[in-house]
């Protein structure tokens, strides 16, 4: 009946080095839990479907047959960290942006590993036409990170997003498809150099969105571009919101900052949305401060950011040069209310790398 | 009567396993990897599987195994158990408090084999579980939740603390078996694990888009967030039910209704980190209960 010692079976007894690794991934996961733990408290449903997806997109990086480095060779997060959360206010869900392979795996395959993934959570894919414009914008080029994968989870279901990257300068392919979709010539702009950076496409027939990297901006450029959106009228209350979060002038920060922007388009002709960004710690500075930063905002604009506030917690005071926080973006969105969208390494927390 | 080889089968296997400081190993895995762990949590349920053994062919086993969960009380907090010994948590987890789930199964196995009175379980109950629970529900928040029911950590800190239904029928199974029904916490422990199974069961009034369903294993996994598997709830339940928590029998009945894929017992995750990839499976246990099960019926004959 009993195949004698069962301890053994399969396994041995593991080496050192071994536990070291058993521990990195016990550790490295907790930040993970931690951030979902806080979510789950509300929506348990929500958490544990962000959880499962979570396990499949990350397969690559628990499986990583370099699991030293598996947890801090991304480029989502300034520490490496391969997941990044996004915090917005007013939203119960769960939004994130992660890797879909470990390190070793070339940044020339992770396109094709992030359409695995999604397949694999049984979330769809993307046209065939689709696929193979965006294979031409990455044909031959030097790439820095390849593709990544977001998702986002709340009441009414799971929305996944493949994000290309767009290198160098551009190129046919990249002009034909910036054009496509703006309805205008490329460059967007006569004087400044604006880099097509990343492609973003939901999952299966979702928005497309395009963005856009730029070494500062005035800010009648900043209407300019929006106007490519049919927002130009709304670039007062965007200044006002950057100014209300920041608390500084804005046009000088405009000026000084390497910026991001993008269009977000719908696949049925909807409205287009625009959004600015920059890095949080360029117009805050460290962790503490924009920490303090965002909650002092959001209590004057009557924002409900408190997933972000118990997250992002431990930051609190914190004054070190390198940042927890990455980007932050301000949402324009016609006939909503502006929003913003903060991005924070999925790292911080017990085990935070300071 | 038991079948005697097989009972002789059993202990022998019993012997080869248990470690010399009387715990029965599980493993400890994520993903790929995997490493032998000896804690209380494990080693106290396989004291709960081996209920029907003779006392005195497992005696020596059982105080074994019963010194060991012993050493699992807090030093600091008389009455308060954790997953390891005091001191011996292994250097690669991460630190764990002690826990209302460690705490009720270990309690009520040291009650249960005389090593505790029921004046202790009490000063336990009182002291140590019930100051740990829900005090109030702030919306939104998961619809089964009760305030009343109890959390998971003992700590009195304000960091977020997981209520998990099997935990809480474990407290419950803990206190119909001391007969302290009517401490509070008992009966809504009960109630959330009734609503509990009725919400994962109930999948088809989900708001959810069809394909972001969960499926009914996984909502049982939704509200019992440290048990990957559904079973654990189940022999949760048994358990709870055999020591007299009649309310609970309809949710037994239930579950027992639920069919799901079977996979292999040995690898089937015994507990896991809540919304975490780590997960613990004990072979040994299974085998226990197995035998258990297998047993059962030969027992009613005879």
């Amino acid at each position: 009946m009993f195949p004698g010692r069962l301890s053994n079976r399969g396994t041995c007894k593991l080496k050192q080095q071994e536990q070291k690794l058993m521990q990195i991934q016990i550790q490295e996961d907790q930040s993970l839990v931690r951030a979902l733990e806080i979510f789950a408290s509300e929506d348990a449903e929500v958490a544990s479907r962000a959880r499962r997806a979570l396990d499949v997109l990350l397969e690559g990086v628990y499986q990583s047959c370099w699991p030293e480095v598996a947890w801090r060779f991304s480029k989502l997060t300034a520490d490496g960290f391969p997941v990044r959360f996004t915090f917005m206010p007013n939203s119960q869900a769960i939004m994130y942006a992660c890797e879909v392979a470990g390190p070793e795996t070339q940044e020339t395959e992770r396109f094709d590993r992030a359409l695995e993934r999604i397949v694999k959570l049984g979330a769809g894919q993307l046209a065939e036409e689709q696929v193979l414009r965006l294979r031409e914008i990455q044909a031959g080029r030097n790439l820095l990170y390849g593709a990544c994968v977001s998702g986002r989870h709340d009441r009414q279901g799971d929305r996944y997003k493949v994000y290309i990257e767009t290198p160098g300068e551009g190129g046919l392919a990249v002009d034909r498809l910036v054009g496509d979709l703006l309805g205008r010539e490329w460059p967007l702009h006569q004087t400044r150099k604006i880099h097509l950076r990343m492609v973003g496409c939901e999952i299966p027939k979702g928005r497309t969105e395009l963005y856009f990297q730029v070494d500062g901006l005035e800010a009648w450029e900043v209407g300019r571009l929006m106007s490519y959106a049919g927002l130009e009228q709304r670039k007062p209350e965007l200044l006002e919101l950057i100014h209300a979060v920041s608390g500084k002038r804005v046009e000088p920060q405009l000026r000084a900052c390497r910026l991001g922007f993008s269009y977000s388009f719908s696949p049925s002709g909807g409205p287009t949305v625009f959004s600015l960004y920059t890095f949080a710690k360029l117009i805050f500075g460290p962790d503490g401060w924009v920490r303090e930063r965002l909650l002092r905002a959001a209590k004057r604009l009557g924002w409900d950011l408190h997933h972000y506030a118990l997250y992002s917690e431990p930051l609190s005071g914190r004054t070190e040069p390198s940042t927890s926080h990455g980007m932050i973006g301000f949402v324009v969105t016609p006939e909503r209310p502006l929003s913003i969208h903060i991005g924070l390494s999925a790292s911080v927390g017990p085990n935070e790398r300071g | 009567m038991l079948g005697q080889t097989s009972v002789d089968k059993l202990i022998e296997l019993l012997r080869e396993n248990q470690a010399p400081n009387g715990a029965f190993p599980s493993f400890v895995l994520i993903r790929e990897q995997r490493i032998e762990d000896c804690n209380g949590f494990v080693t106290a349920q396989m004291l709960r599987a081996l209920h029907d053994l003779p006392d005195e062919r497992v005696a020596e086993i059982r105080t074994r195994a019963l010194d060991f969960i012993t050493s699992c009380q807090s030093r600091q907090r008389p009455g308060a158990f954790g997953f390891y010994p005091e001191g011996e948590q292994p250097a690669w987890m991460l630190p764990l408090p002690q826990d209302t789930d460690d705490t009720a199964i270990i309690v009520l196995e040291l009650f249960q084999h005389g090593r505790l009175d029921r004046q202790t379980v009490l000063s336990i109950a009182c002291k140590v579980l019930i100051p740990h629970r829900l005090h109030w529900i702030e919306p939104p928040a998961p619809p089964w939740l009760r305030p009343g029911a109890f959390v998971t950590w003992l700590r009195g800190d304000t960091k977020t603390n997981i209520v998990d239904c099997c935990a809480n029928a474990n407290i419950v199974a803990l206190f119909a078996a001391a007969g302290i029904r009517h401490l509070p916490g008992y009966s809504e422990a009960c109630a959330m694990i009734e609503d509990g199974v009725q919400w994962a069961a109930t999948q088809e009034t989900s708001s959810v888009k069809a394909e972001s369903r969960m499926t009914v294993r996984e909502r049982l996994g939704v509200i019992t967030p440290f048990y990957p598997h559904p079973l654990e709830l189940l022999y949760a339940l048994e358990n709870a039910v055999m020591y007299g928590a009649e309310q609970l029998r309809p949710c037994l009945e239930q579950l027992r209704g639920m069919k799901w894929e079977e996979e292999e017992a040995d690898e089937r995750p015994i507990c896991g980190n809540a919304y975490g990839k780590v997960q613990w499976i004990s072979p040994i246990l299974q085998k226990v209960r197995q035998w258990r099960i297998d047993q059962l019926p030969l027992q009613t004959q005879g």
